[in-house]
């Protein structure tokens, strides 16, 4: 075969996976995979704290902490070697930081914080590339950076004995690097505090990746039990209800689950229901009808998720988010944009960009505020400063009609020649003459030529 | 988003504020410029009058004390204007340039000429150009003001958005995430940067906008001056355009309709001269 045969088989074989349909089988295997993750979710990852998968994950992060601190080190006391309090005590020593205040009062009372959602709050505490550009910005400017209500808010620890590691700029990134890890992993698990022996608690863990975005988001009025609250309280709530990044694992399960049973069953029958060589069912983005069973799966995942969450949540805006599954709403929410993006192509960019625009817009309704605020202001000024030169203008032209009109009335043709005089006599007081040097009349002028 | 509209918008005003401001800056020093002119045609108009009356016979014993007044006034003039000439000179040789004049070069106004530098430190009787200019322009509140406007104001915030539109050309999830990540970690960043330099600008705006509103005051006065001035001036030239042709050089011989001439010829150059010496405060 030449090249351009083998280029020409190859597209058309790419031209058959983005034309190829799914059947009415395809969607029933879709459904049924979906369904059944459905109700893994239901039953086994529900809410937070009384979450069946959750227990799984939470064990698990506790292992990976613990294998963590035995690579940095950890040498537990004898019977203490399943003891993940002395394992996340140890790296709390070890990965210290600048940018750990726990509550209002570490904060000088700037903000309202609490050791349950500090590690929210806090910027550098989050598991993400977010969370490491402010972790490194607040190691080397010695700060620490929170959101709050809405607002960036960064406080200086210079005071704190806090010393960045490294000679160079190289090693002081590096250092400030494993520092930020070595630190998120010492909260992922809780903290050494409420993991103790005999503690039973889960500890607070760390926020899920992007989650602290929510917190510029004070706007909306969520019902949760009796209050009403804006989105990003509500989602401080979420959080210290321990929907952090361990039951974000729990999350994932079923959709990984429901991912991986699609995508076997689909190989399984394009090998030996319609007869394709295995190479050509290793399952990937390429086959559309593979993509659009993902799909379906996971809108079916969705939307038992979803009525699940409606029926427990009884109206309160907590508990129905505590039980949403938003690992995998996101994804599906991914997954139909890149969908919509490849049949629509370039124009569908557009559009998106164009909505996300809007919607961010929409979000930044407190900017609008500081905006009209701010023309209101302008406005007044303006005003302001062109009422005083109106007045000003107005005292000035005041004055000089009244010199004018003298000065006119000093050759006006209808007075006599002593009233002329005269009006020459207010012209220069209006000009700020003295009275001494006025002449007055014609006997003061006789006066003064004669003397 | 992130306060960049209320930075936007504050950049906007200020630059629009620092453009009517240098407008009004320099339409006053024109007009200054004209007062000056006019000033200076009065004072040669005063000298006029002051000759005329002190050749007519009978001239008052106390003339000195009296209509001398315009005298020490229009000498005083003179002087002012001589020492600032030499003022000037001096400062040019040193900095190549009148002290004071280049003052608000960052605000994007000429430096002044000799000329109008005299102008404006007679206009407000000082005896420096440098400190008739600083009071003019209100150099100490617009320096400040602007002295950052011109040093990366506008350069500062939206590199993060940038980085951040680049990772979304990526295509898939990650791609938008990090992407996202980077706009929004960018953003947070920029919004507090962005509310600081649209606060400061704000602030810079309010002191121009109050600067623009004194020297449009300046402008006012100057003109109620200039038109007060040419008044004055235009009749006593009258007035003594008339008398040198009557060619009487004796008093005694004025009669009363005259006489009442020569009153209103005296009150208006005392008028004028007062005028010569007003100072804008």
């Amino acid at each position: 075969m030449t090249n351009l045969q083998v280029y020409e088989a190859n597209e058309l074989k790419k031209e058959e996976w983005n034309n190829v349909k799914c059947d009415k089988y395809d969607l029933m295997i879709a459904c049924s995979c979906g369904a059944i993750a459905g109700l893994i979710d239901i039953f086994l990852v529900g809410k937070p704290k009384k979450s069946k998968l959750g227990n799984i994950t939470d064990d698990a992060a506790d292992e990976l902490v613990k294998k963590f601190a035995k690579m940095n080190g950890w040498n537990p006391r004898a019977g203490n070697e399943n003891n993940v309090g002395s394992a996340i005590g140890f790296l709390e020593r070890h990965f210290k930081v600048n940018y750990d205040q726990k509550n209002t009062h570490d904060v000088n009372g700037l903000f309202n914080m609490s050791s349950k959602n500090h590690h929210y709050k806090s910027l550098s505490h989050s598991p993400d590339i977010v969370g490491l550009f402010f972790s490194i910005l607040d190691q080397f400017t010695n700060k620490s950076s929170f959101l709050n209500d809405g607002k960036l808010i960064r406080i200086d620890t210079s005071g704190g004995g806090f010393k960045l590691d490294g000679n160079n700029l190289y090693s002081k990134l590096y250092c400030g690097f494993c520092n930020w890890l070595g630190h998120i992993m010492s909260d992922l698990a809780g903290s050494s505090g409420s993991r103790g022996k005999g503690l039973k608690g889960r500890g607070m863990g760390v926020s899920i990746p992007f989650f602290e975005f929510f917190q510029l988001c004070n706007f909306g009025s969520f019902q949760i039990e009796k209050d009403r609250q804006d989105l990003a309280t509500l989602m401080t709530r979420v959080f210290q209800e321990g929907y952090d990044l361990r039951f974000l694992g729990a999350m994932a399960i079923p959709v990984f689950i429901e991912e991986m049973m699609i995508k076997v069953l689909w190989s399984i029958r394009n090998h030996f229901d319609k007869n394709k060589p295995w190479r050509e069912c290793i399952p990937s983005k390429k086959h559309a009808d593979l993509r659009l069973m993902l799909i379906v799966g996971n809108t079916t995942l969705c939307i038992l998720d979803g009525v699940d969450a409606m029926v427990k949540s009884k109206g309160n805006s907590l508990s129905f988010i505590l039980h949403l599954n938003l690992f995998a709403w996101f994804k599906l929410v991914i997954m139909v944009i890149r969908e919509i993006i490849i049949i629509y192509g370039p124009m569908a960019k557009i559009i998106l960009n164009r909505f996300m625009s809007e919607i961010i817009y929409m979000i930044n309704t407190s900017e609008q505020e500081e905006l009209e605020a701010y023309y209101n202001r302008m406005q007044c000024l303006n005003e302001k400063l062109g009422n005083i030169l109106k007045e000003f203008i107005a005292e000035v032209e005041r004055e000089y009609a009244l010199i004018h009109r003298e000065i006119e009335d000093s050759f006006s043709e209808n007075k006599t020649k002593a009233e002329q005089a005269a009006h020459s006599v207010k012209a220069a007081r209006l000009c700020g003459v003295s009275e001494d040097k006025i002449i007055h009349d014609l006997d003061e002028l006789d006066n003064f030529f004669n003397s | 988003m992130f306060n960049s509209g209320y930075k936007k918008a504050a950049i906007k005003e200020l630059n629009k504020a620092n453009d009517d401001y240098v407008k009004i800056y320099e339409k006053t020093i024109k007009n200054i410029e004209s007062l000056q002119s006019m000033r200076e045609e009065s004072v040669f108009l005063l000298k006029g009058v002051d000759t005329y009356i002190y050749y007519l016979a009978n001239r008052p014993k106390n003339f000195d004390k009296v209509m001398g007044v315009i005298n020490i006034r229009t000498k005083k003039f003179d002087s002012d204007l001589n020492n600032l000439k030499l003022e000037s000179k001096q400062t040019e040789k040193v900095s190549g340039s009148v002290a004071g004049a280049g003052a608000l070069a960052g605000a994007g106004v000429a430096a002044l000429g000799p000329s109008a530098a005299m102008a404006v430190a007679m206009t407000f009787g000082t005896a420096s150009t440098g400190t008739a200019i600083a009071t003019l322009s209100g150099v100490a509140a617009t320096n400040a003001a602007l002295a950052w406007l011109g040093g990366g104001a506008l350069a500062i915030g939206g590199g993060g958005m940038a980085a951040g539109e680049a990772f979304l050309a990526m295509a898939g999830p990650i791609g938008w995430a990090i992407g996202g990540a980077a706009i929004l970690g960018g953003g947070i960043f920029a919004n507090s940067k962005n509310k600081d330099i649209a606060r400061k600008a704000e602030k810079s705006t309010i002191a121009i906008k109050k600067e623009a509103t004194r020297i449009s005051g300046v402008y006012v006065k100057v003109e109620g001056l200039k038109k007060e001035t040419l008044d004055l001036k235009v009749r006593i030239n009258q007035l003594l355009t008339k008398f040198q042709m009557l060619q009487i050089k004796n008093y005694n011989q004025f009669n009363n309709s005259q006489k009442n001439d020569l009153l209103k010829l005296i009150n208006l150059s005392e008028a004028l001269s007062a005028k010569i010496g007003e100072v804008v405060k």
